[in-house]
């Protein structure tokens, strides 16, 4: 019967609070010939609120709602229907000509509207969220997938915390399970474990939320069931080890459907992301629009949705060209200077550069002296040194510095295809080509 | 609209200052000499890109995926059994007719790399690149013959009048390089593809935008040379004066391809130094040569997948090659699976290979989608033309199902994607039509294929027409 609830709970609240208004309407003359509908409006309200405690009561017994709003709502609830019912008994049989009797009356009818007010505030709380005009989606902030994303965390508590934890926490573990955080949910319930790291299928956890749901053990036995994607989602963490730290970019998603659910409910990229993809770039200047039209040749905006740009340094480059564009060095992304003979000494005219993931210098003349200056740029990703006379001391300084390095090329140059092969094994996160 | 308003419109459309200023493809200010083609090109991809350009390799005549990529042993048990007419009903083919019999591989297969890409011994090279490519196993098309199935795979409608895939992307994205054209056509095998130039077309979009094609043996583009006698200074003056003429003329007409003409005058010139630099492949070092098998001198695929990586250093956009001779009917020794085709294969197989390598090595696959495939597939059936076998091994056109292979660029290697039935005959998981080809080419490219618009007669059109699905599948 708790699914009864919200109609007859709207039904009370309006009754309950119309009697007092209308009480206090005729108080003052207004509406006068209304008086005696007082009494019968706050009657039926009443009785409406005794019947809507109880499916409320039902509707608790899901354990889909805990806490102080919770607690609150049930105390303020009691308190409303008590009130209301002395209410009615006095209208109805109250002497009103007598002091006590009238200013009884008024002081109850008051409480009675203020209270059913903070009542159902409480409990449009419980199922709206607090600021139910609003619209909060779940979105996390992709700055914080950098540092900090892991699979658990962003994923699969979110799943938990809207599902499962009304029944399953701190103080009441249905199960002897708790869902609160990683360390409750390995500690398992009554019946053991529910994660078999890397086994799905053997897993407590995954079997219950996957069974037919007429089964008696079937979770969450009320409410909403997990969605398709939710389930996928803890089989993928589950698979890949169930760690508390696994993150998306060891271990990304390959289902297309889950990678766009995560995609767009979470706002999660799935795989490794460029740092320009998980930023929009700096913002849009005077600067940027006057260099843009002044080398429309070499500065480009790299793509219409963000503020990044591309630089081409070709063999004709003027110092003017690389001394203004590092007023605006925060916003360069991509460097193509293949081919332009530039040196060291003339690309740190462009600045810090704290943003450039890319540089091609391919058929230049970099040598080991030059290329280990390189650990300079803390973001490049892609590095091409095709045909540079650079040999393996050069690439390892480059390396222990280069935190963000994902892939470099190395061919026609002076490292030797022995040395190559130690430089691929000893930075097993970088593509060596 | 009927046809005299449409008139009227167009040509008050030819003298509007909107108009003026929206069809000079580059902005006014490209009205200046020299700039025309690229320089000041405001186009800008919609999203970032996982690549700037594209290294397509088209098989023209449409290989046979049966004998190369997708393997079928059920269809070995079943060759010389008669096709039953339930793979039949309802089926048109170009040639087969009556009832023709079923024809296993040709060739012995092998899984290759660590994805375990089957590959057959035809192209021993390649199978050495199996982790570099993603093949779509599970293509589609709608047409089957030749020219209509080419036109719709490069402008993404079977009837002319459209522009190519070259041509859209130039038109999105720009030039990278403003010495030379950023769309060059290499055609090898003795004959351009069925559907003639239009492959390479404009279409509708203004005509800086369609294919160079250069040729690979002689001059690489007929008449850009100065004729002896004319002096490089004095070929300059000509073209001012030629075009302050034209820009006369574009003054009292209006007429944008007047500024076209302009631009390709200019860009002629400048390709008299750029092109016979970027062609010469006498430049490259002999372990290159070795690498691809070229044959200097001549317009092979071999030298073509050269020049391809060469314009690709040199920033060209669209780098499209045609290889003819692959449609192996079995109707004579040149076009057959026991003659033909495994000449083919052999012309392809290093140039190909060489050039993934050649790009991956340099950094360039990054950034370059490299595509090769044909227009269509061939049938599990040996095709009986006229209902009597024909006097070699061969099959007919088949559209439902064929392999093309993708790298680079953004494209996941070591991935084979879609999957056909026992005998080859029809895709039956993760089917992926032209148009999501196209679709998935553009996104790489950082253009959505739905935005990517033009305005004519009345409405926008798009390269892949009113379809496409991007195949995220196959991103990296």
């Amino acid at each position: 019967m708790g699914e009864l609830h919200p109609i007859i709970v709207h039904f009370a609240v309006t009754l309950l609070f119309i009697a007092p208004l209308l009480f206090w309407l005729t108080q003052l003359r207004l509406l006068h010939f209304l008086k005696d509908l007082v009494g019968p409006i706050n009657g039926l309200g009443s009785g409406m609120g005794i019947i809507a405690l109880w499916t409320g009561w039902q509707l608790a017994t899901t354990g889909f709602y805990a806490g102080d709003d919770f607690e609150n709502h049930r105390f303020l609830a009691f308190a409303v229907v008590i009130i209301g019912a002395i209410a009615t008994a006095l209208l109805f049989f109250g002497r009103h000509e007598t002091i006590f009797s009238g200013y009884l009356i008024k002081l109850l009818l008051l409480a009675q509207g203020v209270l059913i007010l903070v009542t159902g505030n409480k409990g449009g709380v419980l199922t709206h969220g607090n600021k139910p005009w609003i619209k909060t989606p779940k979105t996390l902030s992709l700055d914080k997938m950098e540092e900090s994303f892991t699979i658990y965390d962003g994923l699969i508590q979110p799943i938990f915390d809207s599902k499962c934890v009304a029944c399953h926490q701190e103080g009441n573990k249905s199960g002897g399970l708790a869902l609160v955080n990683f360390e409750s949910l390995m500690e398992g319930g009554s019946s053991g474990p529910v994660i078999e790291a890397g086994e799905v299928y053997q897993s407590l956890l995954f079997e219950r939320i996957t069974l037919s749901k007429s089964s008696t053990k079937y979770m969450p036995p009320t409410g909403w069931p997990l969605n398709y994607d939710e389930i996928n989602l803890i089989a993928h963490w589950i698979a890949t080890g169930a760690e508390k730290e696994s993150n998306l970019i060891d271990h990304p998603l390959t289902d297309v459907r889950l990678i766009s659910y995560v995609e767009e409910v979470y706002g999660v990229k799935n795989g490794f992301q460029s740092k320009i993809e998980k930023q929009n770039g700096p913002v849009w200047t005077e600067d940027v629009e006057n260099i843009l039209k002044k080398y429309p040749q070499h500065v480009k905006r790299i793509a219409a949705n963000t503020n990044w740009l591309s630089l081409k340094i070709d063999s004709l480059f003027s110092k003017e060209l690389l001394e203004e564009v590092s007023n605006i060095t925060t916003s360069i992304a991509w460097i193509a200077a293949g081919k332009s003979n530039i040196t060291i000494e003339d690309f740190s005219l462009l600045g810090p550069l704290p943003n450039l993931v890319r540089l091609s210098l391919d058929y230049n003349s970099w040598d080991n002296q030059a290329v280990s200056q390189l650990v300079d740029y803390p973001s490049i990703e892609f590095l091409n040194l095709y045909a540079n006379p650079v040999g393996e001391e050069g690439i390892i300084r480059l390396l222990n510095g280069a935190n963000s390095m994902k892939k470099l090329i190395i061919g026609s140059t002076l490292v030797k295809e022995g040395e190559k092969s130690g430089i691929i094994k000893n930075y097993p996160g970088i593509e060596v080509i | 609209m009927n046809l005299l308003d449409e008139a009227l419109f167009e040509r008050h459309q030819l003298s509007t200052r909107r108009h003026f200023l929206k069809a000079c493809a580059t902005g006014l200010g490209s009205m200046a000499m020299g700039s025309l083609l690229g320089a000041t090109d405001p186009q800008t991809p919609h999203f970032i890109p996982k690549a700037k350009r594209v290294i397509f390799l088209h098989m023209a005549g449409a290989p046979s995926q049966l004998e190369l990529f997708d393997y079928k042993p059920l269809l070995k048990e079943l060759n010389g059994k008669d096709c039953p007419p339930s793979l039949l009903e309802g089926k048109r083919f170009a040639f087969i007719s009556g009832v023709p019999q079923m024809l296993g591989p040709q060739a012995n297969f092998a899984r290759h790399g660590q994805s375990g890409a089957w590959i057959s011994d035809l192209l021993p090279h390649f199978s050495k690149m199996a982790d570099d490519v993603c093949f779509l196993k599970a293509m589609h098309t709608d047409e089957f013959n030749h020219a209509p199935a080419q036109l719709l795979f490069y402008s993404g409608s079977p009837r002319l009048g459209r522009p190519s895939m070259g041509s859209w992307v130039t038109y999105g994205l720009g030039s990278m390089n403003e010495n030379l054209p950023s769309f060059v056509v290499l055609v090898s095998g003795g004959k351009t593809p069925s559907a003639g130039k239009s492959v390479w077309g404009s279409g509708f979009l203004p005509s800086i935008y369609q294919g160079v094609q250069c040729r690979s043996k002689g001059e690489p583009v007929l008449f850009a040379a100065n004729p002896n006698g004319m002096s490089a200074s004095e070929r300059k003056k000509t073209i001012e004066a030629i075009n302050q003429i034209n820009e006369k003329k574009y003054q009292t007409f209006k007429d944008p391809e007047t500024l076209t003409r302009i631009g390709q005058y200019e860009m002629a010139f400048k390709m008299q130094m750029s092109v016979p630099e970027a062609m010469d492949i006498q430049q490259e070092p002999d372990y290159i040569h070795e690498m691809y098998g070229t044959e200097p001198g001549r317009a092979s695929f071999a030298n073509n997948c050269l020049l391809a990586r060469r314009l690709a250093e040199r920033d060209v956009r669209f780098i499209q090659l045609f290889h003819w001779g692959w449609d192996s009917h079995g109707a004579s020794s040149g076009e057959s699976l026991d003659n033909g085709f495994l000449q083919r294969c052999k012309e392809v197989d290093q140039p190909m290979s060489a050039l993934l390598k050649d790009l991956k090595q340099r950094g360039l696959l990054d950034d370059t989608i490299v595509v090769w495939g044909g227009e269509f597939g061939r049938t599990p059936m040996l095709e009986n033309r006229n209902g009597v076998a024909n006097p070699f091994v061969g099959r007919d056109h088949q559209t439902d199902a064929f392999t093309i292979w993708m790298a680079g660029g953004g494209i996941k290697g070591g991935l084979s994607y879609g999957e056909t039935d026992e005998i080859g005959y029809s895709g039956i998981k993760n089917r992926v039509h032209v148009h999501d080809m196209q679709a998935t080419i553009l996104h790489n490219l950082g253009l959505h294929h739905e935005e990517l618009t033009y305005h004519f007669q009345g409405r926008d059109f798009r390269l892949t027409d009113t379809a496409g699905n991007v195949v995220k599948e196959i991103l990296a």
